[in-house]
């Protein structure tokens, strides 16, 4: 596994279906939000800047 | 949703006093599942507009913290 491994995504392919816990402990995933638009916004750690 | 936990999300949350939902992706699979992790599994600043049928409408990459809801509101009246 390289350095910059992973799928590369492009606009028009299905969003890879995951589940994950969020700050509550409740469990989400992207299947469950099938109806809305989603923003999924990734960043590298909690509590920095923005 | 970022590589930390669900105890390091929640206090960052309560500190920021954020209403929207911040996965925890403690374990970095969903980062790598999406393709935007770094060294050490950190993931880079990128976001994905999904549309309500679950397919990818549009991919932001460089992504300015003080922009980006902007241009994300402006974008989701295009997307189904």
């Amino acid at each position: 596994m390289g350095l910059f491994s992973g799928t590369h995504l492009e606009p028009g392919a299905s969003a890879p279906a995951f589940t994950l816990l969020d700050q509550h402990g409740k469990s989400v995933s992207l299947a469950g939000l099938r109806g809305k638009r989603v923003v999924l916004y990734f960043f590298p750690k909690a509590d920095t800047a923005g | 949703m970022s590589k930390d936990t669900v105890e390091a999300q929640k206090k960052f949350a309560e500190k920021n006093k954020l209403t929207f939902r911040l996965l925890a992706d403690a374990d970095g699979k969903v980062i790598e599942l999406y393709g935007v992790g770094l060294a050490f599994g950190i993931a880079k600043r990128k976001s994905f507009l999904i549309d309500s049928k679950g397919k990818i409408a549009k991919i932001y990459e460089s992504v300015s913290p003080a922009k980006h809801a902007g241009e994300v509101a402006a974008d989701l009246a295009s997307v189904p």
